[in-house]
């Protein structure tokens, strides 16, 4: 199985938009699964280590799960909903596996990068950006999911709060303490590798 | 956070504000705050750059790192049908309702299906013409004048025609000659290469199977090492008159050089051992780029030209274990001159020449290039031509073109014939076009392997256009009464190039309700080898036999045969009401072991023998992943036996699973000598498409050798050019014959096959009209022997469609005719939809195959026209979304 496994981003003018007349409700289901189907695999995939085919379940399952909600309900916050849907799917899953969410020891991010260690993606991988990788792996998992869920899928602190069941300034806190940890272990492994 | 105070500089600030602050995340009170505190506060000021540094940087490094894919193409689908079928209303109720109708849509698809025809069947002019009337009208009226009255052009080509004629008649024969010849048996042909790879990879132990695979593309452009040239000179000018006919097969090069390849191992008997030699280290060094060890002694030569060995290596799951199990003796129509046979039985991505397919391919070849000949002779232009021009200069087109060579070594291991493509063929000169059709879908999901998820444009010759087409559902009406098919017949412009006609042959074939389908008696032979414990093989054929057992009746029966080491049978014929029974084996199954086909086969068959249903469906069905290894049984029994079975009434279904390594023209071969169908089965959804909505499509053939036989009306039609069904076309002659076997159909199965046309008058650009010496002088044709009268309404007609069919269990065929004539209705409503659809996929394969003869085709275009007509069908979705990302792959 390779990672590549997807469409790219298509062009302004998606096939899937311009084909059949979508009523608003389809429109707007569409156009959300436009716009999150990737950043949620990715999430997904990270909190399951890796584990890319139960992602992809995780990620249908809250797209099908949207679908049969009422759009009013979760217009206002269909991202928020839609990580949260997502989040728990990956509960369950670690629930039934009677396994703490993300609980490999290895990390989630680098798990994910094992996945695409092919040689064109070592090559583009600088050695820094693998050290950063180790460190965000050190952290707690929780951290990383909130790092990841800030930096990288973008997401508000509110609707991080919103996703992990925390206080927004709980979020704050966690996502505070990771930042200052991996701003000490950065400066020490940079100081390090240019001694 | 209590708030009020401006710049106070002891205001309470937590120290996880900063990253808030940094990311913008703070309410405007608090972030005013934070900054009179940081205003005053250097120290704070700059842990605070350090942070935005930091975060700076996280962010760069997830940002590369999260350059995530989305859902893969199936759970795409799943997500992207629940939206299509999201009504409007917003209670979640009604919402459900709406997907369990869908749900209850995809099972009972064809109830649905049969149902809407029902409704529709009325429109169903049946043996009527039919066209389409906005297409038509746009200008037939302009173009009627000048080739009712025979236009003055037609007069000077006139002679060309008498010429070409003679010429004609030659032709049938040689293709009847090569028909003859089996698939299968003509994939005995010897190709060295094959040896050579084999040989080699025994030597190696090949740990390295993946990198023999990458040795041998790489290694190709080594070929032209000084040594072998001359031996490719030698073989090619010793033997073989042939060889000119067979040089003129592709503008390409690439195919020249296959050609010549193919033209080789024809010459080989012709030239005795020595030049068999000489073929051996021509692919020797060919593949030579990486070859270790090639020393091993080549198998026991022939005698006399026939007999052979069987090879077989085989390698599994990456640790591999590569051994001859044994060579045997074969023997082989002499005629024919195949020298060795062999069977090659691999697995996982390795590297070795297609040398089954090639050969097979080779009869294909031969009669393209007879075509191309013809097709030269008389000047259409076809690049062809500038391929017999090219003949002499052989050797440095092959050494040219060695890279190409490697083409059909797919990404992924996968293995498929080269495909030439289909000329133009004159009407005057033969006005006969003849195939067999079967409805084989493989092709199809192979290409949206390579695209949604490889990222990767498929080879060419992995392309098969008429199998791309016939993928998808068309609303083709059924026939009324005993007729077991129904035409639709329509013409139209052709999208990529205007003077040019497009008409589309649509056939369906009738319709039956899975309710009222007859008993089945099914013997499943599943390969449990090493090879299948990939998750989309055997976890596959395990959740296909489940969704297949739900559909069974207590009058059905199941048997399940497994073959790895030794065949076995898991479960004994059980009746369909034990669903609990067949599950359970079903859910232990286990791979493991080598592959031994032939036991299981024969096991198979006598199961299905035993608890045959008399009247019933009676069936093997083969589950593998394409290493179908024959054992020692050798290929001419196997096909006997199968050949046999077919005539006792009990057929074959190959289902070929997972990518890599998919023998793909093995099973072709194999399905087409047992008489049955075959298709491929990559994800649950195209298995619950194979089992459920197809089941009865699948399992009950309506009619058996069906073959299409098309007669232009030359008086319109100056040429045509039948696209795809390359490997699906027949002798003329062999319409009539009912001993030829040929394809099969079953229930609900609708085939439709695109056939692009020059009218007369209409520009052939041709090159122009070479002055032949050896031609008949103008005018030879006497006065006493006028053109015969066409009757004026037949001047009016395209072409006449004869559809020749037996009964499953019949042995003397029915003939139905259909005409397709101008100014004809459609024949349904949303024809026009379906025809352009039709069109738009050919387009596409076109495209894929990147067409010599289509140069007018544009991705842009096509798109286009693919989204007007797609509709709400899931899989034609699907197949814009393959068609975007192809255009996107090819840089367009």
């Amino acid at each position: 199985m390779t990672v590549n496994h997807v469409i790219e981003p298509r062009p302004e003018s998606s096939p899937i938009d311009s084909v059949v007349p979508l009523d608003d409700r389809q429109r707007w289901l569409q156009s959300v699964f436009d716009r999150l189907q990737r950043p949620l695999s990715a999430y997904a995939l990270k909190l399951l280590g890796g584990d890319w085919g139960r992602a992809q379940d995780c990620v249908q399952e809250a797209f099908v799960k949207l679908c049969r909600e009422e759009r009013h309900k979760v217009e206002s916050h269909v991202d928020a909903w839609l990580y949260k849907t997502c989040r728990n799917q990956v509960m369950d899953i670690h629930r039934k596996e009677s396994r703490m969410i993300v609980n490999s020891e290895t990390s989630a991010l680098a798990d994910l990068h094992s996945r695409e260690s092919e040689p064109a993606h070592q090559a583009s991988q600088s050695e820094q950006h693998q050290r950063v990788e180790a460190q965000i792996a050190n952290l707690p998992k929780l951290e990383q999911e909130i790092l990841m869920l800030r930096l990288s899928q973008g997401l508000s602190y509110k609707q991080i709060a919103e996703i992990s069941d925390l206080s927004i300034s709980h979020v704050g806190v966690l996502l505070h303490q990771a930042v200052v940890r991996l701003k000490k272990s950065m400066a020490v492994s940079d100081g390090s590798a240019n001694a | 956070m209590n708030s009020n105070s401006s710049a106070d500089p002891n205001a309470h600030f937590e120290s996880w504000h900063l990253t808030a602050y940094a990311l913008n995340e703070l309410d405007s009170d608090t972030r005013q705050r934070l900054e009179a505190i940081l205003a005053n506060d250097p120290a704070l000021a700059s842990e605070l750059a350090e942070i935005q540094g930091t975060l700076d940087r996280l962010q760069r490094e997830l940002q590369s790192s999260s350059s995530a894919t989305g859902l893969d193409h199936d759970r795409m689908h799943v997500v992207l049908n629940h939206i299509r079928n999201v009504s409007q209303a917003e209670s979640s109720n009604e919402t459900r309702v709406a997907s369990a109708w869908y749900r209850f849509r995809n099972i009972g698809g064809l109830a649905a299906l049969a149902l809407a025809a029902s409704v529709l069947i009325f429109f169903q002019i049946q043996g009527r013409p039919l066209s389409s009337p906005s297409t038509n009208d746009l200008s037939f009226a302009t173009e009627n004048t000048p080739s009712m009255s025979a236009a003055p052009s037609m007069s000077a080509p006139d002679q060309r025609f008498e010429k070409s004629s003679s010429m004609a008649t030659s032709v049938p024969e040689v293709l009847g000659e090569l028909d003859t010849a089996d698939t299968l048996s003509s994939g005995k042909q010897t190709d060295e290469n094959l040896w050579k790879a084999e040989e080699r990879k025994k030597s190696n132990e090949s740990e390295a199977i993946g990198r023999d695979a990458k040795v041998l593309d790489a290694s190709a452009p080594e070929f032209d090492s000084p040594a072998n040239t001359p031996m490719v000179a030698d073989g090619l000018k010793d033997p073989a008159p042939i060889l000119a006919a067979e040089s003129a097969l592709d503008a390409e090069s690439r195919a020249l050089n296959r050609n010549q390849q193919d033209a080789f191992s024809d010459a080989i008997p012709a030239a005795g051992p020595e030049s068999a030699a000489s073929g051996k280290s021509l692919s020797s060094n060919e593949f030579g780029g990486g070859a270790n060890g090639m020393a091993m002694t080549p198998p026991a030569p022939a005698s006399g030209g026939a007999g052979g060995a069987l090879g077989y290596d085989y390698q599994r799951n990456g640790r591999s274990e590569g051994y001859a199990l044994g060579m045997q003796p074969v023997s082989e129509p002499a005629r024919r001159g195949r020298t060795t046979e062999r069977f090659n039985i691999e697995s996982q991505g390795q590297s070795q020449t297609d040398s089954l397919r090639r050969g097979g391919i080779a009869l294909e070849t031969i009669n393209e290039a007879v075509l191309a000949k013809e097709g030269s002779s008389k000047g259409v232009e076809s690049p062809q031509s500038k391929a017999v021009e090219l003949g002499t200069s052989i050797p440095d087109e092959l050494k040219a073109n060695v890279p190409s060579l490697n083409r059909k070594l797919s990404i992924s291991g996968d293995r498929f014939d080269p495909i030439p493509e289909s000329p133009f063929v004159e009407a005057q000169a033969q006005p006969l076009s003849t195939f067999s059709i079967d409805v084989d879908t493989a092709s199809y999901s192979k290409l949206r392997q390579y695209l949604i998820e490889q990222n990767a444009l498929p080879s060419p010759d992995a392309v098969r256009i008429e199998e791309m087409i016939n993928y998808f559902d068309y609303a083709y009406p059924g026939p009324e009464g005993q007729d077991p098919f129904a035409a639709h017949l329509t013409v139209g412009i052709c999208p990529w190039d205007t003077e040019h006609r497009l008409v589309r042959v649509a056939i369906q074939a009738k319709k039956i309700d899975q309710e009222s389908r007859p008993a089945s008696n099914l013997v499943f032979l599943i390969d449990v080898s090493g090879s299948m414990a990939q998750a989309n093989k055997l976890p596959l054929v395990k959740r296909s036999l489940n969704l297949l057992t739900s559909q069974l009746g207590e009058n059905d029966r199941v048997a399940i045969v497994v073959y790895a080491g030794a065949a076995g049978c898991v479960l004994p014929s059980t009746p369909g009401s034990s669903k609990e029974t067949i599950l359970n084996s079903i859910n232990e199954l286990q791979s493991g072991g080598s592959t031994n086909g032939g036991q299981g086969i024969e096991l198979a068959y006598r199961i299905a023998k035993d608890n045959f249903i008399a009247g019933g469906i009676n069936r093997v069905i083969l589950c593998t992943d394409g290493d179908f290894n024959v054992g020692v049984t050798g290929t001419e029994q196997l096909v006997t036996m199968m050949k046999e079975n077919a005539l006792s009434n009990i057929f074959l279904t190959c289902i070929g699973y997972g990518i890599g390594n998919y023998n793909d023209s093995m099973m072709e071969q194999i399905s087409n000598q047992g008489n049955g169908t075959y298709g491929m089965v990559d994800n649950e959804m195209e298995a619950r498409r194979m089992m459920i909505e197809q089941l009865s499509g699948t399992l009950m053939t309506v009619a058996k050798d069906v073959k299409i036989q098309i007669e232009f009306n030359p008086t319109r039609v100056g040429a045509y050019r039948l696209i795809g069904y390359e490997n699906r076309r027949l002798a003329n002659r062999d319409f009539d014959d009912d001993a030829k076997d040929a394809g099969e159909i079953g229930a609900g199965h609708r085939v439709t096959a695109l056939y692009e046309l020059i009218p007369t008058g209409a520009p052939t650009r041709s090159t122009p009209e070479i002055d032949l010496r050896y031609r008949q002088p103008e005018a030879p044709k006497p006065a006493t022997e006028p053109a015969p009268e066409i009757d004026p309404a037949r001047s009016r007609e395209w072409l006449l469609l004869k559809i020749r069919s037996k009964q499953p269990e019949g042995s003397e065929s029915v003939k139905q005719e259909f005409v397709l004539s101008e100014g004809t209705d459609a024949s349904y409503p949303g024809e026009q939809l379906d025809l352009d659809w039709a069109t738009s996929v050919a387009e596409f394969g076109l495209l894929l195959r990147k067409s010599q003869l289509a140069q007018g085709i544009d991705w842009g275009r096509m798109l286009a026209r693919a989204q007007e007509c797609a509709g709400t069908d899931p899989y034609r979705r699907e197949c814009l979304i393959m068609m975007q990302k192809a255009r996107q792959l090819s840089g367009r």
